[in-house]
């Protein structure tokens, strides 16, 4: 078994050599003949990159990064209603279509239809439905951006976790009330920060990896130890105040990061945050999402 | 039969021993910390202590309201002062011939260790960061301008403005008569340490954001990214040699021997090659299953000595590795919370810093 595979590596190992030796040879003679061609073709762009060193092949996903995201091709929809049906395709976890096929809510979680293009862009019909996505904007940071990258906090904490106990309730309603400093904060918010196990059991306070900017420095430069602190936002040591992360954006709690971390799963259910945030496919469908999500 | 059933009967029994024995081996691999011992405390004067620094076999410290001295042999604080600095004190004090630098956000400070008086104040007229001693010279940012002052004097050499509303929070690094910085600007400049004039300058916000903790190894610039990177970059005209991907943000990576060493929330600590970029190994720290396997998250400093790596996790854990292999050769558990830095004095001991604002002299 081990020499099959072994020999099977070998013949694809081959397989990849000759094909890119041929792709070089080809466009080597493309790349004399359309030298300063800013339209040429991918491939000749390719191999004059290549001739003048701009290839920087960099970790695990070089080939992604390398020939798809950083040309911008286009991303064709057959390829993400692939991924949408193939099992550990962002992950390990089942496909996403397993829980998401169709727009009925009583078979399909938050009514979401994954299996078609159109149902992709529409997002969650159950009310309150919404899409999860904009097309042609950047989608690092859309809803499904963030069920694939983030990691739900305290890191590694259960998807079987409800969401609504009193204490994110507490969270929830003291930014949807303006998230001020007053004695509401004080008494029943702040001390959730700081208090071990005061959302997850057996899970450390959140102040234990965010509680100041300063040396050596919290987790993603972040305070959640004061209110100003909890303000003024993420990565503000080095962005600047008027540049960093702000994490609530009061009156408006599904709109603020502190929130949506305490109580959005990672995608698929059960991923654990040892797997890659910036998975291949994940990259690619994001792309295809900025590209405006085309169905064609 | 019957001698069937004796031998089924061994076998069971050989089987259930065995059984045993790797039940046992793997509890003790599992709950296999051992604790560490408080061998000596010394109260500070303060309520939150940040990291120590060395200056000769005296440990300088420095918190909210003093900075002092004390010998890891004595049962008393050599020296301590009220700092006054607005805000207090919120980085490592630093030394250099003999002069120490204590410093927060707002002011910035000097000191002759056993004087009361300061040599110098340098008020910000921003935000002050993380400060660098170098060749008689301390480099520190305030607000977006590089800061160059004379160590002994406090008198100012020169000041580099980066792109405004940005800060220079990170130390910055230097090496012989450049000096370099990362601000938030996203660029990544070299400054000649005599005038503050740029040599180069590179501009790769796509690429990192921004860069911390700039470490040296030789010719090699060894920066995290913002972007949960760690790249190598030549110290002649800042192109990047390589970089590594961690998966997700880098905190406090520590640059020793031509390795550097850091964490990832991903659950791997890895030991990187200076020079090239290679990964020497790794070693998993978490697989977030909840098991007494996982570790705690790093954010203290690693720190490496006598071909060890001490990592002090935030679930009050001191792990010591071998730094060739990564192997892990002690999990040892502080009998109280402690702040998040460690500091080595040799193979027996090491220095803490409790949540109450005591240090902690530990036998390890």
């Amino acid at each position: 078994m081990k020499n099959t595979v072994t020999t099977l590596r070998r013949l694809a190992r081959l397989a990849f050599i000759g094909t890119l030796a041929t792709g070089l040879t080809a466009g080597t003679a493309f790349a004399d003949k359309d030298k300063d061609d800013k339209h040429g073709s991918l491939n000749k762009k390719w191999v004059k990159d290549l001739r003048e060193g701009k290839i920087k092949l960099e970790g695990d996903h070089a080939a992604v990064e390398t020939l798809i995201l950083a040309r911008n091709i286009p991303i064709p929809y057959t390829y993400i209603a692939t991924l949408m049906r193939t099992p550990n395709a962002f992950g390990q976890g089942p496909a996403c279509i397993v829980c998401h096929s169709s727009t009925d809510p009583r078979t399909s979680y938050r009514g979401m239809d994954l299996s078609t293009c159109k149902g992709i862009k529409n997002g969650v019909t159950e009310e309150p439905g919404y899409p999860v996505f904009t097309p042609g904007q950047p989608a690092g940071k859309s809803i499904l951006g963030r069920r694939l990258r983030n990691n739900r906090m305290p890191l590694g904490v259960s998807f079987n976790v409800s969401p609504d106990n009193a204490a994110y309730t507490a969270v929830k309603e003291w930014i949807a009330a303006g998230a001020k400093n007053d004695e509401n904060f004080k008494k029943h918010v702040q001390p959730l920060f700081k208090k071990d196990g005061a959302f997850v059991p057996d899970t450390p306070s959140c102040t234990t990896c965010h509680m100041s900017n300063q040396e050596p420095p919290s987790f993603h430069e972040l305070d959640l130890s004061t209110h100003a602190g909890i303000m003024l936002g993420a990565d503000s040591v080095a962005k600047g105040v008027a540049n960093a992360t702000k994490v609530v954006v009061p009156g408006k709690p599904e709109q603020s990061g502190l929130f949506q971390h305490l109580v959005e799963d990672r995608m698929p259910p059960g991923i654990s945050p040892t797997e890659d945030r910036s998975h291949p496919n994940t990259m690619i469908l994001l792309r295809w999402i900025e590209q405006g999500a085309l169905c064609d | 039969m019957i001698s069937l059933r004796r031998r089924q009967l061994l076998g069971l029994g050989l089987g259930l021993a065995t059984l045993g024995a790797v039940r046992y081996a793997h509890a003790r691999s599992e709950s296999g910390t051992a604790s560490l011992t408080i061998k000596r405390r010394w109260p500070t004067g303060n309520q939150r202590l940040f990291p120590v620094s060395r200056l000769d076999q005296a440990v300088l410290y420095a918190g909210e309201s003093t900075l002092g001295l004390i010998d890891p042999a004595a049962t008393q604080v050599l020296w301590s002062v009220p700092h006054e600095l607005p805000e207090g004190a919120v980085f490592r004090p630093r030394v250099q011939a003999g002069i120490v630098v204590c410093g927060g956000r707002r002011e910035i400070a000097a000191w002759q260790p056993g004087q009361n008086a300061p040599l110098w104040r340098y008020p910000a007229r921003l935000q002050i960061g993380t400060p660098l001693l170098h060749e008689g010279t301390v480099y520190f940012g305030d607000g977006h301008e590089l800061v160059a002052l004379d160590l002994e004097s406090g008198a100012p050499r020169w000041r580099f403005a980066a792109v405004a509303d940005t800060h220079i929070s990170y130390a910055p690094a230097a090496t012989g008569d450049t000096v370099f910085v990362g601000p938030g600007d996203g660029r990544l400049y070299a400054l000649a340490t005599t005038d503050g004039k740029p040599r180069w300058v590179v501009n790769r916000i796509r690429d990192w954001q921004y860069l911390r903790q700039l470490h040296l190894s030789g010719k090699v610039l060894v920066a995290g990214g913002y972007q949960e990177k760690l790249h190598g970059i030549d110290v002649a005209d800042g192109r990047e040699l390589w970089s590594f991907n961690a998966g997700n943000f880098i905190n406090s990576h520590h640059v020793a021997n031509g390795v550097a060493y850091l964490w990832s929330p991903m659950g791997w600590l890895y030991a990187i090659d200076a020079r090239t970029g290679a990964m020497r190994w790794r070693h998993r720290t978490n697989d977030y299953s909840g098991g007494s396997y996982n570790w705690g998250p790093l954010m203290a400093e690693l720190v490496t000595q006598d071909q060890r790596l001490y990592a002090l996790d935030l679930k009050n854990v001191l792990h010591i590795l071998d730094v060739t292999q990564g192997e892990e050769s002690a999990r040892l558990n502080l009998p109280e919370p402690v702040r998040p830095f460690v500091l080595p004095l040799d193979q027996r001991r090491a220095l803490f810093g409790a949540d109450n604002g005591d240090l902690l002299l530990a036998s390890l």
